[in-house]
């Protein structure tokens, strides 16, 4: 709290005003009292835990010193803002602990505020949860969000996720936790079922911006049973088909109505754009919405017809354990996941075969800039499979990895992801169904089998090794390949400005393209032109002429032998995906050895001159509006160890989902109306 | 590298108007009653559906704007046209032409008495928010504030339109009419049926339908939920049973402009958009909602509004569903009440449009809202500024019931003036994010205490435009003219500074219905040049300033006569070779010759033919300049013909690859001779239609190459 008495400010006033008088007396006599508060964090401590005691205080002329107290033992003083201390403690403690901080200033006035913490006695054990939040599923990181760990109606834990979205909850004895993550402002995450045993059990909490922020923020709570509405679903037994109706608790606090319910072996499910996978398994459902009885999915059983990949890659002849993933998005975006443990038989006959190494695996990392869609955190894989409608990242970025590969030989069982974050060290990240095909294209984006990894430490200017291991009889790994995810990306329409009038009929566009900012090695652009009283005009550079491309101008400055291949200093600037294009700016000379300089870059101020005269686009006509905008807008890089295959892409705005190279549609947009002069 | 040739650049032709629902509709549940196929009042059954580049037109069919009568019975004369139905407080009709529309309105310009002459566009669709999620309702948590009937409806509650403190001092649209301009709206619908106004029309068949029963069985479709959706956000009834709308004293009139028989969007053409629009005016509709938008709406579409507008009836657009800053019509023309689309916690969504147009925001993501009883009843949640568009709507009709007498702009300001102003990226005002903010109801009903509240009348601009060259003075056609307000911040986002855009009809008048009165920059321009192919000197500007006053009205409207000295562009211009349309009646041409500016057009089927004498071994090289390489819009097509009359080359567009839509042939001649050199259009060289535009101009250019 940060509250000044209005006594403080009137005397301060009269200091001040008599200074300006010029007399330079001694301060005189201060009676005022210092304010203070204190807050003790976490407000529940294992015994031998720590407490963080921050006090705020103000005082008219100044605080001297703040000192903190457990009970009557001074802990320590601090004579500097922010005034906080930490208190270890004693490992034999129980009960409530006092806490107070008392503020004094220089003349000895003084005054205090108090805390308390409770010591909680739960047994302590080995287990670690370590987790982050984000705040969609390829999100950026939540900070401050306050998770719960609570098990048997005991709470264990109450920590607080660091500036990186991460938490660790040490300590715990082993068996099933629920989490609970909250935060002002955001929807609640309520995570049911995690197993903890000794060592460390990861976890991804997804909070987005709730949908009304003065609403609930408890997750639906369910009841999961099997098809029949009785039988516990925990703990089955499943041979080659799973069944399970999930209904929503009598006394379950959720908003209604419930937005969808998913369901996957494996994985926590999302929508299919960033993570998603050839023969995706996730199962959803999208009930009535105006039904004033608790929601559910009725009886359920997969693989279905709508539903054909539920358990492909997954179980095991004799049975493995894993978990059924539940999740339940309600009305306000809150998030309830169940984790179900189940053991699944599948007798699948490719978990005989004999498998060869997946080819051709190729990691291409995509970074989007996003500022919306964050209303709407997630899609439905039957609305738009491939359109992060969700999942994305509120005013910030997310990154997610499309792993791509081919595989001409028999089909395996499973294929399974694999990840290194040394290039040495592999650990899976993902299983898949196994499949084959006699198509391999030289496009990376075309091979037939991909995963989009969403995972929350896919970081930005980090190096990611993929392999990709095939498993059936025996297991079979394919080659390795690196991306390195790019940091957002932010181009800008420079001239001619947003509703600027007297613009020339044969105007210059200026485009701010810094794409080696972030390390990329070029960037490419769409621009529309257009009438504003017909909506005519043109592309710039144009249409695309083949399917599924757009023609784009490609701006490269030079990133050397180990980037573009272009030296360090010069500049290319081309079109590409057109019938024909055209080579505007080479001057080093690498594709034009006539070195032109059509359209110019500034490398100071990293920005690209477009003359529409270039172009061969007729004059505008006088004193018409016309708009022009940023129809698409990415960097990339390349990746020369890798055969110069681009390995990375940020993108900025982006048309459509299934124009390559980008599966994911950014309807950002700078849109910038003009007026031409008269003449 | 040589310049990239025209054909790489992606030059769309967008005339038309793209028109879409606004919405995200709702899935459609499993298991929902499938509608039997009946015929439906579908275009396709009456006309053909043309397409040039993206405009979608009707072929036989064209829209005229005429001054009187008689200029209308004279121009189908001449046209050889019916007069299929007339608008005639806009003075707009709709004529069956026997050729190609796009074809005959370019003929039809140069006729007297006609203010404007257009194919009858189609409206087709955009891109939609993407589909949210459904699930059974559990009510459980909702607030209490947020129940009204039944089912909760965040949109209403006190943080939202804060509806019930408008209901519980007595607005709540009593007494006051709105028509929806839609997909048919399910009068039928239990949250619906108490409160239709008794009318529906549907503009294409012009009938006037006063039973629900038989309403319903002409309208039920698979596709059509949309017109459902947006009444029930309005005007469902307050009973206790599912939903309310924020004005359920209001009663609603269903217009027809997309019978949504085989897909959702089939959009009549704007003539019946215009029609319907002024029937609902002439019905008592006080509010127009347009929940579409797309393309352009100038012309009769706008000629409508502006009707609409002057008798007192105010016109509610949605701002569109891209999530650009850009202007989508008809939310952009002026005097309409242009609305965005907010979320639960007064956000804008992902999906709604900005602009310097926006008048203000409602929520339009995930709203509860009827579904249509022929897609199995009930209530489903759906997103668009198609739902943010009919509340704005519902709220004027509570402005409406208060005081009848308001204008339009009085109204727009009510609803501006009372928002809650600090949501959006400016917190203490104007956005063009979220308009002057999220409209408040309740704050309506405290405010505006009597109609000595109501804010000042806004203003009615009439630009008339006369051009002036050697041939004397005439009308402004196909000119432009825009009101930029003065003191505009341009780019600053924060700044309600307007700017509205209008063409000029064949009078050359521009009108500018119920805009913001103040001080305005005047940018008049001449014809322009995209479609008569002119000169840039020939389109004359000129740069002024208007203040437009409150309280004038469109009888009595701010006046203001510019002249341009530009080119008129000519209607019936003389080709100085006709007649040349066979062998017998060539005109001669030689060697290093270029003729003057001949026309395709004046004669059914035009073919322009000259003739050459050769010697055996001359390679020659004849050019025609058209579209390409002088302007105007020939699409030209050139033979080369024997002495026997013979083709022996013969060109549509010169170079390989493709340099342009002009036509070259280059030939080396085998036997003396006169030879022929015949110039038409693509279309009527390859049969398609008829072409005969007073702007096809070419040029034909001979040489010998050797």
């Amino acid at each position: 709290m940060k509250r000044s008495s209005p006594l403080a400010l009137l005397a301060l006033t009269g200091l001040l005003l008599t200074a300006c008088g010029g007399s330079e007396t001694p301060q005189p006599g201060d009676t005022t009292k210092p304010t203070v508060t204190l807050t003790a964090s976490p407000s529940s401590v294992q015994p031998g835990g720590t407490v963080t005691l921050t006090a705020t205080a103000s005082d008219n002329v100044g605080i001297f010193k703040v000192s903190f107290y457990r009970g009557t033992t001074l802990i320590n003083e601090d004579t500097t803002a922010p005034y906080t201390v930490t208190d270890t403690v004693d490992g034999a403690a129980s009960g409530t602990l006092s806490y107070r901080a008392v503020a004094s200033d220089a003349a000895g006035n003084s005054a205090e505020a108090s805390a308390t913490v409770s010591v909680t006695s739960v047994p302590l054990g080995k287990g670690v949860i370590q987790g982050i939040v984000v705040d969609q599923n390829i999100g950026a990181p939540v900070a401050g969000s306050t998770i719960t760990v609570m098990s048997g109606g005991k709470t264990y834990s109450t920590v607080t996720s660091g500036a990186d979205g991460t938490f660790n909850a040490p300590q715990l004895p082993a068996g099933t936790y629920d989490l609970q993550a909250r935060k002002a402002g955001l929807a609640g995450f309520d995570l049911h079922g995690l197993v903890v045993t000794d060592g460390t059990v990861k976890v991804r909490m997804i909070q987005p911006p709730a949908f009304e922020t003065s609403a609930t923020t408890d997750g639906a709570k369910l009841v999961l049973t099997r098809a029949d509405g009785k039988t516990p679903l925990a703990d089955t037994t499943f041979t080659d088909t799973v069944d399970f109706k999930i209904t929503g608790a009598a006394d379950s606090n959720h908003v209604g109505p419930v937005r969808v319910m998913y369901a996957q072996l494996g994985r926590t499910p999302g929508s299919g754009s960033v993570a998603g996978s050839s023969l995706d398994g996730k199962w959803f459902f999208t009930p009535q919405q105006d039904l004033l009885t608790p929601p559910t999915s009725g009886a359920v059983t997969l693989p279905s017809a709508e539903t054909p990949n539920f358990i492909k890659g997954f179980g095991s002849a004799a049975g493995e354990k894993l978990n059924l993933e539940v999740l339940v998005v309600d009305y306000n975006y809150n998030y309830s996941l169940y984790l179900v443990p189940i053991t699944l038989k599948n007798t699948a006959k490719e978990a005989a075969a004999t498998v060869t190494a997946p080819k051709n695996a190729a990691a291409i990392a995509y970074t989007l800039k996003q500022e919306g869609s964050w209303t709407q955190p997630y899609s439905l894989p039957g609305a738009d499979a491939t359109t992060p409608i969700g999942d994305a990242a509120p005013n910030g970025s997310g990154v997610f990895v499309e792993l791509r590969w081919c595989n001409a030989d028999a089909a395996p069982f499973a294929f399974d992801i694999e990840r290194s974050a040394d290039g040495t060290t592999f650990n899976k990240v993902g299983t898949v169904a196994g499949g084959t095909s006699a198509s391999c294209p030289a496009n990376q984006l075309s091979r037939p089998f991909f995963y989009r990894d969403n995972s929350a430490d896919l970081s930005v200017g980090k190096t990611f090794t993929y392999r990709v291991v095939a498993r059936g009889a025996n297991t079979a790994a394919s080659n390795t390949t690196q991306t390195t995810p790019l940091a957002a990306f932010t181009p800008k329409l420079l001239a001619p400005g947003d509703e600027t009038t007297g613009v020339s009929l044969t105007p210059t566009f200026v485009i701010g393209s810094p794409q080696l900012a972030i390390g990329a090695d070029g960037a490419g652009y769409n621009l529309q032109l257009r009438d504003l009283y017909n909506l005519n005009g043109y592309n710039m550079p144009g249409n695309p002429a083949v399917a599924n491309t757009l023609g784009l101008f490609r701006v490269e400055e030079g990133t050397g032998d180990a980037g573009n291949g272009v030296a360090v200093g010069q500049t290319l600037v081309y079109t590409s995906g057109l019938t024909k294009n055209t080579v505007y700016t080479d001057t080093a000379g690498v594709l034009d050895k006539s070195k032109p300089k059509r359209l110019p870059v500034d490398s100071a101020a990293h920005s690209v001159s477009i003359p529409l005269t270039e172009l061969g686009i007729p004059a505008l006509q006088s004193l018409r509006p016309y708009k022009w905008q940023m129809y698409a807008g990415y960097a990339y890089k390349y990746l020369p160890a890798e055969g110069n295959r681009v390995s990375a892409y940020s993108v900025y705005a982006w048309p459509s989902s299934t124009t390559q190279p980008i599966p994911a549609t950014r309807p950002l947009n700078q849109n910038f109306d003009f007026v031409t002069g008269q003449k | 590298m040589h310049k990239p040739s025209r054909h790489n650049l992606n030059c769309t032709l967008g005339v038309v108007a793209l028109t879409a629902l606004l919405a995200a509709c709702g899935q459609q549940t499993p298991g929902t009653t499938s509608v039997a196929t009946t015929p439906k009042a579908d275009l396709s059954e009456h006309a053909t559906v043309a397409q040039s580049g993206k405009l979608k037109y009707v072929q036989n069919e064209l829209m005229v704007g005429y001054t009187d009568d008689a200029s209308l019975s004279r121009a189908a004369t001449t046209l050889n046209a019916t007069v299929v139905a007339t608008i005639p407080e806009i003075r707009v009709a709709l004529l069956r032409v026997s050729g190609d529309s796009l074809k005959v309105s370019s003929q039809a310009f140069r006729l007297p008495g006609l203010r404007y002459a257009q194919p009858n566009q189609i409206v087709t669709g955009e891109a939609l928010p993407a589909v949210q999620g459904a699930a059974s309702l559990n009510a459980q948590a909702a607030s209490k504030d947020q129940i009204f009937d039944e089912l909760p409806q965040y949109a209403l509650d006190p943080r939202h339109l804060n509806a019930k403190a408008a209901w519980d001092a007595g607005l709540d649209g009593t007494g006051v009419v709105v028509a929806v301009l839609d997909d048919p709206g399910d009068v039928s619908h239990p949250d619906l049926a108490a409160n239709w106004a008794g009318k529906a029309y549907n503009p294409f068949l012009n009938k006037v339908y006063t039973n629900a029963a038989e309403w319903v069985k002409d309208s039920a479709s698979n596709f059509a939920s949309h017109g459902t959706f947006v009444a029930s956000s309005i005007v469902a009834v307050k009973d206790g049973k599912g939903i309310v709308g924020v004005a359920p004293g209001a009663k609603w009139m269903p217009v027809v402009i997309n019978p949504a028989a085989t897909t959702e969007n089939e959009f009549y053409s704007s003539f019946y958009i215009a029609l319907g629009a002024v029937w609902a005016t002439n019905n008592g509709a006080r509010v127009l909602n347009n929940s579409w938008g797309g393309g352009t709406s100038f012309g009769a579409v706008k000629d409508a509004f502006d009707y609409a507008m002057s008798n007192g009836t105010s016109v509610v657009a949605s701002m569109g569903n891209s999530y650009y800053d850009e202007f989508q019509y008809p939310a952009a023309l002026p005097g309409v009440i242009a609305s965005g689309a907010l979320d639960g916690s007064n956000r804008r969504t992902t999906f709604s449009t900005m602009g310097r147009h926006i008048s203000s925001s409602a929520p339009g993501q995930d709203t509860m809202l009827a579904n249509p009883t022929w897609l199995g009843g009930g209530h489903e949640l759906i997103s668009g500024t198609s739902f943010s568009s009919p509340y704005t709507a519902g709220v004027a009709a509570l402005v409406y019931q208060k005081c009848p007498a308001a204008t339009p702009f009085q109204v727009r300001r009510v609803l501006e003036t009372t928002a809650n102003n600090t949501i959006g990226s400016n917190p203490t005002g104007f956005d063009r994010d979220t308009g002057w903010g999220a409209l408040n109801a309740g704050n309506i009903a405290k405010t505006l205490t009597s109609c000595d509240k109501l804010p000042a009348k806004g203003a009615n601009v009439k630009i008339n435009v006369t051009y002036a060259d050697s041939g004397g003075q005439k009308p402004g056609v196909l000119g432009d003219v825009i009101l930029r307000g003065k003191g505009m911040r341009a780019g600053a986002t924060d700044d309600p500074t307007p700017l509205y855009l209008s063409t000029t009809d064949a009078q050359g008048n521009a009108t500018f219905a119920e805009i913001a009165p103040g001080e305005y920059d005047l940018y008049v321009a001449g014809a322009d040049l995209n479609i008569t192919g002119g000169l840039q000197d020939d389109r004359g500007t000129y740069v002024g300033s208007l203040t437009a006053t409150s309280g004038s009205t469109r009888v009595n409207p701010d006046m203001k006569d510019v002249t341009l000295t530009a080119a008129s562009p000519n209607f019936n211009p003389v080709d100085p070779y006709e007649p040349n349309d066979s062998l017998d009646t060539a005109k001669a041409i030689a060697y290093g010759q270029t003729t003057q500016t001949a026309y395709i057009y004046g004669t059914p089927d035009d073919f322009d033919v000259f003739k050459f004498t050769a010697a055996a071994g001359d390679q020659i090289k004849a050019d025609v300049l058209a579209a390409g390489q002088l302007g105007g819009s020939l699409d030209s097509y050139l033979f080369l013909l024997g002495p026997d009359g013979k083709t022996l080359a013969d060109n549509d567009d010169r170079g390989d690859p493709r340099i342009d839509s002009d036509s070259e042939v280059t030939f080396t001649i085998k036997a003396a001779g006169t030879y022929y050199l015949a110039v038409t259009s693509y279309n009527i060289a390859t049969a398609t239609g008829d072409d005969g535009g007073p702007f096809n101009k070419y040029q034909l250019k001979l040489a010998k190459t050797n």
